[in-house]
């Protein structure tokens, strides 16, 4: 995984870039499909849910087997910062890329989708499915937003942990299969994923026959905005770093990959002053300061 | 009194991980920017030592095609 950090760090930019469009357009296209797929579809709660998240695989899957730069996936390249192995700027050039190619992809999804006019299907309920969907995630509080970012991305960043293990595209399929599925039945939040739901809301309030077949009153759609969408995506993409970086990522590490050169006494207090000294080093590997050269 | 345990609750978990995970952001983006202040100032100064090493070379011919002010 550290090495994979690596290299993911030292991608180019436009290819960084255009990676990560293509996954923000992979994870839209999943969340169209789980949207289609949970209206009207005569099972309970539960199955409705489980079907949901199901069919939502295709975007990691998508994501994992066709090649592509996620978000929340990457936010496991912490790890190979915990080792030392890339610097914290360097993880930072990738995220902030790769988060705003996954948002024009996104956008970019959730245009085609709008105009095909799919949301029309089934008298107009599948749009009202796509606006009820955004509406209960821009009318979360923070800590809903964080715990449910937290859950989300702990089980997306097992998820890619678990690919790694596979050999054969059915493994990965099946490696990716269940925990994505469990984070979409259990409601969690998807930063990126968000980044398709919300804007198609936003979308979708200016249709009256969706907003008539949702049941909505103009009050219930006060918080879908824009202001709603910074809002959610300030919680849940806070909450997918710390679930995927820190308690997927740092906690792997500190069980397989921290330097086990320290004697037990000391071994807590080693790892501890490694991440501070991380977090505060501008140490640069392979990029030594030029100062006193002419 | 659960009411307001799970408040204070959710507010430390809240408040918590929102400090952990943005000062280890602007962190990195202080680091980011400084690595690439870094990166573009070596890159000028390696242009403009090529740029004196080229002239200084080329010598008195190149100074009587294109003579620079102030030399």
């Amino acid at each position: 995984m550290e090495d994979v950090g690596v290299k993911k760090a030292h991608l180019g930019f436009w290819s960084l870039f255009a990676l990560a469009v293509l996954a923000g357009a992979f994870i839209g296209l999943g969340a169209e499909f789980s949207t289609l797929a949970v209206t009207d579809s005569g099972l309970g709660f539960g199955l409705s849910k489980v079907l949901g998240g199901l069919v939502f695989s295709l975007g990691l899957i998508l994501v994992v087997i066709a090649g592509a730069e996620l978000f929340t996936g990457n936010n496991l390249i912490v790890m190979a910062w915990v080792s030392g192995k890339l610097t914290l700027g360097q993880v930072m050039r990738n995220w902030v890329i790769v988060y705003l190619g996954n948002l024009v992809g996104s956008l970019v999804t959730v245009l085609l989708v709008y105009l095909t006019r799919q949301w029309s299907f089934a008298d107009y309920h599948v749009g009202a499915t796509a606006l009820n969907i955004a509406v209960a995630k821009v009318n979360l509080s923070f800590a809903e937003g964080l715990a449910r970012g937290i859950l989300c991305n702990a089980l997306v960043c097992l998820a890619v942990w678990l690919c790694l293990s596979g050999r054969s595209v059915t493994d990965k399929i099946l490696a990716v299969l269940f925990p994505i599925t469990a984070f979409v039945a259990s409601g969690f939040e998807h930063s990126i994923a968000n980044m398709y739901f919300i804007p198609m809301g936003l979308l979708l309030r200016g249709e009256p026959e969706v907003v008539a077949a949702a049941g909505k009153a103009a009050a219930d759609l006060a918080n879908l905005n824009l202001q709603g969408l910074g809002g959610n995506l300030f919680s849940v993409t806070t909450g997918n770093i710390f679930g995927g970086g820190f308690m997927v990522a740092v906690v792997y590490w500190f069980i397989y990959r921290r330097p086990h050169e320290v004697t037990r006494s000391s071994e807590a207090a080693t790892s501890v002053r490694r991440l501070l000294d991380l977090f505060l080093s501008s140490h640069q590997p392979g990029n030594p300061t030029k100062r006193g050269k002419a | 009194m659960e009411n307001m345990l799970s408040i204070a609750f959710g507010l430390a978990v809240s408040v918590l991980v929102s400090v952990l995970v943005w000062t280890t952001l602007i962190a990195g983006l202080y680091q980011l920017l400084r690595e690439q202040f870094r990166q573009a100032s070596s890159f000028v100064q390696r242009f403009t030592q090529e740029r004196y090493v080229q002239r200084t070379d080329a010598g008195p011919q190149v100074a009587h095609q294109q003579p620079v002010a102030g030399h």
